[in-house]
């Protein structure tokens, strides 16, 4: 425990000081703060916020990750050629990379809603949505990153990797979606496509946060059928579990190959 | 990548899934929150509300049996594709039953939502309905008929 | 004036000992009177007549008017139902006015009314309050009547069946103006009636409708608010109607929407204000209609109109902060949109004419696809949707080329 302390603090330490979390915390003031001063009241800047927390957090966040675990590379074999126990130095270097991203994005978004926002009942639950979806996708992602840059030896297919995912997330995944709704057209697919949506994280994180809006009518029925789902204890539930599932299936297995791993 | 690689395997379980877990039927009807497949209307009147089901597992509503009489032969599902068709029993309000063992009353004492007045019941108790509301007692069959050629 | 006192005399004796005695221009129902039910006065009162209702409850069976008389309540005069009408109305010439009606409980087989009018001219509702009743108003096969400054306030909910506050049948050339409606199934219904004004009405909290015409020709609607309700307006199988002026509001909901027109045929629709509803206009079936001088405001789709929707012109509308401002659900489409205001235009106008020099194309590729594959809907706002929009956008090969405007505003007209 104590290496994980260790290697976590020198891990901040070396992360927090890099320019890159500093450009991507004041990237995300910059832009929350514009958005405040230009649009005007806290939901409208959430709203606005949506699609960059949904596209530019994970893109951030696994490809930063990855291109951040290569250059600890040597580090780690250092490292590892101390009496340290692997499953702690890889906890560090995973907390090391994932809490200072995840500070920044706190940071970022947080600070000009502190500066800008009135505090309205009303904002709380668009606004809590908000930054669990930024938190988790952010330790989501990097978890992916961790696998990827362990996975690959070659740095260029791992952050092609990271790419790949990213756009498979991001983009082709709800085309997939797309071509099959006009494919099984003749199905009652508002259960179905709730089931997709579960699976990828983005959409997920984008579905949970609309209906938090009243735009949400715009879903028309088959928003309903969402809401009426998450509405229930055994809709929370899923979702929660489908997103520790998606945090923590690519942290075991980058875990184990990277105990594993013969460097 | 892996997660990229099973996304067609993803999509083939989940086209058997909806095959599989399809167990077609008619849903509960909730007042207000629907509009009627084939005039649009908003569905408010638990009395005249009707729906098809197709074998796929789509379900249409309707908010008068007239409405899913006219969607039933106008082609927008083909007749090999129906499931099932149910209407209400106008006497039990949100008590279902299938349109073939309805008996349909088409009277004047009853204004239904699209104006075919057309009421439904167990076919039992078509008799004692006439006999207290007055009208015409049908069979779906004839109904489908009458939506094929309006008078 | 020697006679007047005699005459008041006689008037005394005439309550005393009513049977058999000439009916009176004026009869007073009072709780503690000599004449306690309003069926009793009706049996006194001469044609053209007046009955003047005191403050008290009065519950009495079916009150049938056959004879043209004016009902007046003072304040605090109510009638209570039950399980059957309060009045049934089949005289011409028959006035309610200032009276406060109660508790009409709601069947499955008839059309329960505080106040049914059955074939009859001439007949006046205002000022009046109704509570509770399962129908309020109803006309059957009348015509010339007028129903003014009432307030009905009605009790649905989604579970139980809820009849109309105000309920024209087969009825002609009727006035329905100044009424606040609520809590019905629908707030005002006209059901092949003609030649209708409604006018200056209030219809909010309604389960289906604010206002429903159906089979309803030749009839006008002109500022009147219609907001929060299941939809807003649902105008059907009907032609010639004018729509002015009315403000159609947050209608928000996932089957929901400002106006529905179905079957619609040489209307104009002129100068509304469609706001916050999830579909502000919705055409199907419709042709020939004229839209002219409406706002279209911060609704998520502003308007949704079908393929069979023939030759209706747009213009000089404004659109703002709609997420959708026109949807529809094939790439063919013969309807005119010509000279509107779109705040989503982006385009420039180098000869300073007003008018945009490039055509705007104001259906999105996203609202083709949910139009034709609802459940797309949960793609809402993704970011690929976006880019699929923005690729339709440079080359259109799905969303109709004929649905644009040639002439777009640059500024909100005044």
């Amino acid at each position: 425990m104590t290496t994980t302390v260790r290697v976590l603090k020198y891990e901040l330490h070396n992360v927090v000081r890099s320019r890159a979390v500093l450009v991507y915390t004041l990237f995300l003031f910059l832009l929350t703060d514009v958005l405040f001063r230009f649009g005007g009241e806290g939901a409208r800047v959430v709203l606005s916020l949506l699609n960059v927390v949904l596209l530019f957090v994970p893109l951030v966040s696994v490809v930063f990750g990855t291109m951040y675990v290569y250059s600890a590379r040597e580090f780690t074999e250092l490292l590892l050629a101390q009496p340290v126990g692997r499953r702690s130095l890889f906890a560090g270097l995973y907390l090391g990379l994932a809490l200072p991203l995840a500070g920044a994005f706190l940071l970022g978004v947080g600070l000009p809603f502190a500066i800008h926002a009135k505090a309205e009942a009303a904002l709380w639950g668009p606004l809590s949505m908000l930054f669990a979806g930024g938190l988790l996708l952010t330790f989501v992602f990097t978890a992916v990153a961790m696998l990827l840059a362990i996975l690959f030896d070659d740095r260029a297919k791992g952050l092609g990797g990271a790419i790949l995912i990213w756009l498979g997330c991001a983009v082709l995944y709800d085309g997939v979606i797309l071509l099959l709704i006009t494919m099984f057209r003749e199905y009652p697919l508002e259960r179905p496509v709730l089931a997709l949506t579960l699976l990828n994280p983005i959409d997920l994180g984008r579905v949970l946060l609309l209906l938090q809006f009243d735009t949400a009518a715009l879903m028309g029925y088959t928003g309903a059928v969402f809401e009426k789902f998450f509405g229930t204890s055994l809709g929370r539930v899923t979702v929660l579990l489908a997103l520790a599932v998606q945090a923590t299936v690519p942290l075991l297995l980058a875990s184990r190959v990277f105990r594993r791993k013969d460097f | 990548m892996s997660r990229l690689a099973s996304l067609p395997a993803a999509a083939t379980l989940l086209g058997a899934a909806v095959l599989a877990c399809a167990a077609p039927g008619p849903v509960p009807i909730v007042l207000g929150e629907r509009d009627c497949d084939h005039c649009h209307m908003t569905i408010a009147d638990p009395r005249f509300a009707a729906e098809l089901v197709t074998r796929t597992g789509k379900v249409y509503l309707f908010d008068d049996a007239g409405c899913l009489a006219t969607f039933a032969v106008n082609g927008t599902v083909p007749p090999e594709q129906v499931q099932s068709a149910w209407v209400n029993d106008f006497r039990h309000p949100g008590t279902l039953i299938p349109a073939q063992d309805a008996a349909f009353l088409r009277t004047d004492a009853v204004r239904s939502p699209m104006a075919s007045n057309l009421v439904a019941v167990p076919r039992s108790a078509g008799d004692s309905l006439r006999a207290a509301l007055g009208g015409t007692l049908l069979d779906w069959a004839q109904v489908l008929a009458d939506a094929r050629a309006p008078a | 004036m020697t006679l007047r006192a005699p005459a008041r005399l006689l008037g005394g004796l005439l309550l005393a000992a009513p049977a058999a005695l000439p009916a009176q221009a004026l009869v007073v129902v009072d709780p503690a009177g000599p004449v306690r039910t309003v069926t009793e006065a009706l049996a006194r009162v001469a044609p053209g007549g007046r009955i003047n209702v005191r403050a008290g409850n009065y519950s009495e069976p079916v009150i049938r008017v056959a004879v043209p008389v004016t009902i007046v309540g003072d304040s605090g005069a109510v009638f209570v139902g039950g399980d059957h009408e309060i009045f049934v109305v089949t005289a011409d010439d028959v006035t309610f006015r200032g009276l406060t009606l109660r508790h009409v409980e709601p069947s499955y087989v008839e059309d329960r009314a505080a106040i049914l009018f059955d074939s009859v001219a001439n007949c006046v509702v205002e000022d009046s309050r109704l509570e509770g009743t399962f129908f309020g108003i109803y006309l059957s096969r009348s015509r010339g009547c007028r129903i003014s400054r009432n307030v009905v306030q009605g009790t649905s909910t989604a579970e139980m069946s809820a009849g109309n506050a105000i309920h024209l049948f087969h009825s002609r050339d009727v006035t329905v103006d100044g009424n606040r409606v609520t809590g019905h199934r629908d707030g005002i219904y006209l059901e092949f009636a003609e030649d209708a004004r409604v006018i200056g009405n209030l219809s909010t909290g309604n389960l289906r409708y604010g206002l429903h015409f159906m089979f309803s020709h030749r009839c006008e609607y002109r500022d009147n608010r219609f907001v929060n309700n299941g939809a807003g307006v649902a105008v059907m199988y009907t032609r010639s109607m004018l729509m002015q002026g009315n403000t159609f509001a947050d209608n928000w909901g996932a089957a929901s929407y400002g106006l529905l027109l179905k079957e619609i045929r040489d209307s104009r629709i002129l100068g509304n204000s469609f706001r916050e509803n999830t579909v502000g206009m919705y055409l199907e079936g419709s042709a020939r209609n004229e839209v002219t001088g409406n706002t279209f405001e911060a609704n998520g789709w502003a308007v949704r109109v079908l393929a069979d929707a023939e030759g209706n012109r747009f213009a000089r509308n404004v659109f703002l902060r709609n997420s959708f401002d026109v949807s529809t659900n094939s790439r063919s489409n013969v309807s005119t949109f010509r000279g509107n205001y779109w705040d989503h235009y982006e385009g420039y106008d180098l000869d300073h004419d007003g008018f945009g020099d490039v055509p705007f194309h104001p259906v999105r590729l996203f609202s083709l696809l949910v139009a034709q594959h609802e459940p797309s809907l949960i793609l809402l706002r993704s970011f690929f949707v976006d880019l699929l929009d923005a690729a339709e956008r440079v080359m259109p090969v799905l969303t109709p080329e004929t649905l644009r405007d040639d002439r777009p505003l640059m500024r909100v007209p005044a």
